[in-house]
């Protein structure tokens, strides 16, 4: 699949996703809907800033995915990572012992851990990024 | 790893974005590579000997003590 298509695809999902977060809002659920929609927009701009900065490059014939890009986003993927495990464990650790026993909701839990985990990569990526 | 890219780069007269451009890779590499950073892949290291007409080992210099990227 060549980057083009890959980037249609990802409007169609994003597109999808607001079209849910604008269902939710008109159901009821407008912090939920609302939170959704701002998401979006973020992916939408943040994109098309990459975007740009990549035809940019293009233009020069500088090469923004080069091996050096790879080999960052595989120290950070494996930093985030280990910090992700590490912090779960220690939190299902100590909080099995002494915390107490609350009830959650499994995909609000699950979407904490997910901002967290994109979160971790996102530091771990900038840390690679100015070290090496 | 210790390397003469800046030495043999600012010789030829090119800037770092020429040379990232003729070698394909982003100026941040170069920069990442002079201050010896990042290590090469063989292939970038092939590439950027070839720009200088030297061999690999006369453009990148092995630290027997450093050998990883991290």
């Amino acid at each position: 699949m060549t980057r083009k298509n890959l980037q249609l695809v990802k409007y169609l999902i994003l597109a999808l996703i607001a079209g849910l977060a604008i269902w939710q809002i008109v159901k009821g659920d407008r912090s939920f809907g609302t939170g959704l929609l701002v998401g979006v927009i973020a992916a939408v701009v943040l994109t098309e800033i990459r975007n740009r900065r990549v035809e940019k490059m293009s233009e020069k014939g500088l090469n923004p995915y080069d091996e050096r890009a790879w080999s960052l986003a595989g120290l950070a993927a494996y930093g985030a990572l280990r910090i992700f495990v590490i912090g779960l464990a220690l939190i299902v650790l100590i909080g099995s012992i002494w915390g107490p026993q609350v009830q959650v909701n499994p995909y609000n839990l699950l979407g904490i851990c997910l901002c967290f985990l994109l979160g971790l990569y996102a530091a771990s990526y900038y840390y690679y990024n100015q070290k090496i | 790893m210790p390397n003469r890219l800046r030495e043999m780069r600012e010789r030829a007269g090119i800037t770092q974005e020429e040379l990232a451009a003729r070698v394909g890779v982003s100026r941040q590499t170069i920069i990442s590579l002079e201050r010896g950073k990042y290590n090469p892949s063989i292939t970038l290291a092939y590439s950027l000997s070839k720009v200088f007409n030297m061999s690999i080992e006369e453009l990148f210099l092995l630290d027997e003590g450093s050998n990883e990227n991290d």
